[in-house]
């Protein structure tokens, strides 16, 4: 019954798929339209973030390892992740809203919106992923065939930010202060995933809770790949604990998403 | 394979398949006093209701055969765009369900579906994507969208800089390209200078001939008598009536003018309807060649009980105000010498219709109420437009041949003026005066009644000349 939702989802998606991708892709023309730059601003404004982070923890905190890669390239590979799923998230959150003019007067495939910011997401965080890769490059790690299977752990937080978008962009239809809670839950959630600190220090019960965060397998995983030649299952068997969350939480979403789909038009 | 079982012979007479089915469709809105009676209600886990129940459609029923273009009429609210949303399949029904096979592109709103901050171009591709076109397909039709759309360098520009004329163009030049089995306009064929009216029109009749379906609503109830195959009237949610495009006019007519549709008016529209009915069959019968059995006598004074009251009313009591047709906002002029006290109109054998056809004569019946004595006086009837127009005025000291007899002080009269209403679609606002010459106006009654005229066939301007046009062939003189 449940399972059945979330096919009917998958298929209405994989119909429109090319649907998908243009609303991503104007989406993302349209947020800057009517900016000098541009698209440009996509990619910019995560890298003035990353740059602070650099330079805080570089210059700043001064904070040095003895062993091991650099410690802002450690950063990075948190941060750049964290980027992509706050983004995916609390655009997803606001997904269905936001596009009130498709939901309201045209027949429209809506379970494709809550994937519109995700897949405009998948654009952005590529292109900041290259730039990851030259960093690394330009401090002596340069890239190396393992690499590619950051494609499994992009795409591990991707499906689990559209399960969360699909449950909160339903929710947000009808309660819309659920957008800034979950601004709110970012925040915090930023600092209990360790995207600009190491986990390694933690006391044992500590490490034992927080790596019950999927972000955390999100996270230590991107760093496991790119920095310590790490393959994709080495946090085993959290992979497991991952994919059950994320499955409980596709499942209830979907199953939310369409039961509300039908009241969106009446209350948009 | 399955299906193929189960579906039945084909029967021996071919029934088309209506192209949409509504089928016991009824809408109920929730409406809650405060947003945290919403919120409670959607918490309460043992679904206590804290919502008002608001019906915006009650159990429609209607099919809507394949390649015939419907009108759908009736008053705002009446439930027109609840109906063609929940066909579109923007809205679900509460009750019941839609049937329908095929694309099916809708004009619900001017730019629906349109973001603002693109260009028309993207907005087109974007609607055409969401429509289900290939790439390739929307690569191969937006040459002909833009030439339709035709606003020039504006495609290329954000749509929210445009005008709701150039919005209108575009979305419904992107609508119709799609090629939809169905298409769903709500209205929006009234914006737009008249060239792109014109070149919708065409484009319409070219879409019906290619044997598409097409829902129409509208205000305008002309264009429903010149593009629409039936009609449908919606009344308070519910659906009164559905048949002929002219029976449903004059239905809306009537509810236009009266606010609501009242059994009596229905009744008197049925009875015209008959009448009109037994006319022709009258004529065909009389048609017939010689030996033929003897046509029966045409129906002469149709029971129209308010005509003869009115003609055996002579009191002076004024009741101009009492009849529907009347528009407080007249204004009056004059010596009040003589009064007009009441006015009747019959056309097409209906009493103070609201809207009658293009071209039908108008009976229109004055009563004058003269204090004073007069040798000969005149009396003139006249047509306004709304923005003060007049297309067409005359008396009866211009009519030659026609002789007012005179007046005694106190006494009342009733005059008829006949005139075939060959003037432009629209509304049209009745003068009437008295006066005992030119330059001695007793009452002039500007506006005092307004009626509307409904045109079945298109033409510009003010008057609705005798014209025929034919080839003449070569050598042919």
């Amino acid at each position: 019954m449940l399972g059945f939702g979330v096919l009917n989802l998958l298929r209405t998606i994989l119909r429109n798929r090319k649907l998908l991708w243009s609303l991503a892709v104007y989406e993302l023309r349209g947020r800057y339209a009517a900016t000098l730059a541009g698209s440009v601003w996509a990619v910019v404004n995560p890298l003035v973030l990353i740059g602070v982070f650099w330079f805080v923890t570089a210059y700043g905190l001064k904070v040095t390892f003895e062993d091991g890669p650099p410690y802002f390239l450690m950063v990075f590979c948190g941060i750049v992740p964290w980027i992509a799923f706050s983004e995916a998230l609390s655009g997803g959150t606001n997904a269905v809203l936001g596009h009130a003019y498709l939901v309201k007067k045209i027949a429209f495939p809506i379970e494709v919106l809550p994937l519109v910011p995700i897949v405009s997401t998948v654009i952005v965080h590529a292109v900041l992923i290259l730039f990851l890769l030259f960093i690394m490059a330009v401090n002596g790690l340069p890239p190396e065939w393992q690499f590619v299977q950051i494609l499994y752990f992009s795409g591990a937080m991707l499906v689990f930010a559209a399960a969360l978008s699909f449950l909160l962009g339903a929710i947000n239809v009808f309660q819309r202060d659920t957008a800034h809670v979950v601004g709110a839950i970012l925040t915090i959630w930023f600092w209990v995933t360790p995207v600009i600190w190491p986990a390694d220090n933690l006391p044992d019960w500590a490490y034992s809770i927080i790596r019950l965060n999927p972000l955390f397998y999100i996270v230590q995983g991107y760093r496991g790949v790119l920095l310590y030649d790490q393959p994709f299952w080495f946090q085993w068997p959290l992979d497991l604990w991952f994919w059950a969350a994320t499955l409980f939480v596709l499942l209830l979403g979907s199953m939310l998403f369409g039961r509300l789909k039908p009241h969106f038009a009446d209350v948009l | 394979m399955t299906d193929r079982l189960i579906r039945p012979a084909a029967p021996a007479i071919h029934i088309p398949e209506p192209a949409v089915r509504v089928d016991n469709v009824s809408k109920m809105y929730r409406l809650f006093s405060s947003r945290g009676d919403r919120l409670k209600e959607a918490l309460n886990l043992f679904g206590k209701p804290y919502h008002r129940p608001f019906w915006a459609l009650h159990d429609i029923t209607l099919d809507v055969p394949r390649g015939q273009t419907v009108g759908i009429l009736g008053m705002n609210g009446s439930g027109k765009s609840t109906l063609l949303q929940i066909i579109a399949g923007v809205l679900a029904p509460t009750k019941g369900r839609i049937v329908m096979e095929g694309r099916l592109a809708a004009l619900l709103e001017l730019g629906a579906g349109f973001n603002a901050d693109l260009s028309g171009r993207e907005n087109v591709v974007m609607n055409s994507t969401i429509m289900g076109l290939s790439r390739r397909e929307i690569d191969a039709r937006l040459e002909e969208i833009e030439a339709f759309a035709d606003i020039g360098d504006f495609f290329d520009q954000p749509v929210k800089t445009y005008s709701s004329g150039m919005f209108v163009r575009v979305a419904f030049a992107a609508a119709i390209h799609v090629d939809p089995e169905v298409l769903i306009v709500d209205e929006a064929l009234s914006v737009g200078d008249a060239r792109f009216q014109e070149k919708s029109y065409r484009k319409f009749a070219s879409f019906k001939e290619a044997g598409r379906t097409i829902i129409y609503v509208t205000h305008d109830r002309s264009s429903v008598l010149q593009l629409c195959d039936f009609a449908v009237l919606l009344h308070k949610g519910r659906l009164v009536e559905m048949g002929e495009p002219r029976h449903i006019v004059n239905l809306y007519s009537e509810i236009l003018g009266f606010g609501d549709l009242r059994e009596k008016a229905r009744a008197v529209v049925a009875a015209a309807d008959t009448a009109a009915a037994a006319a022709v069959t009258a004529e065909e019968e009389a048609n017939r060649p010689a030996g033929a059995a003897p046509a029966p006598a045409a129906p002469k004074g149709r029971a129209m009980p308010e005509l003869a009251t009115f003609l055996a009313d002579r009191s002076d009591r004024s009741r101009t105000a009492e009849n529907p047709t009347y528009n407080a906002d007249e204004y009056i002029y004059g010596s009040e010498q003589a009064q007009i006290i009441d006015y009747l109109l019959v056309a097409d054998g209906r009493v103070n219709p609201a809207a009658i056809a293009c071209g039908a004569e108008l009976e229109i019946y004055l009563k004058v109420l003269f204090h004073a004595a007069h040798e000969a006086p005149l009396v003139g009837i006249g047509f306004r437009t709304p923005k003060g127009v007049i297309g067409f005025s005359n008396n009866t000291n211009w009519m030659t041949g026609t002789e007012i007899p005179p007046v005694t002080a106190g006494s009342v009269a009733i005059y008829r003026f006949k005139v075939k209403m060959a003037l432009q679609a629209g509304a049209w606002f009745l003068l009437l005066s008295v006066a005992g010459s030119q330059d001695d106006l007793w009452h002039v009654r500007n506006n005092v009644g307004l009626i509307e005229l409904l045109a079945d066939q298109r033409f510009d301007g003010m008057a609705l000349l005798p014209c025929t046009a034919e080839a003449i062939p070569e050598g042919g003189s």
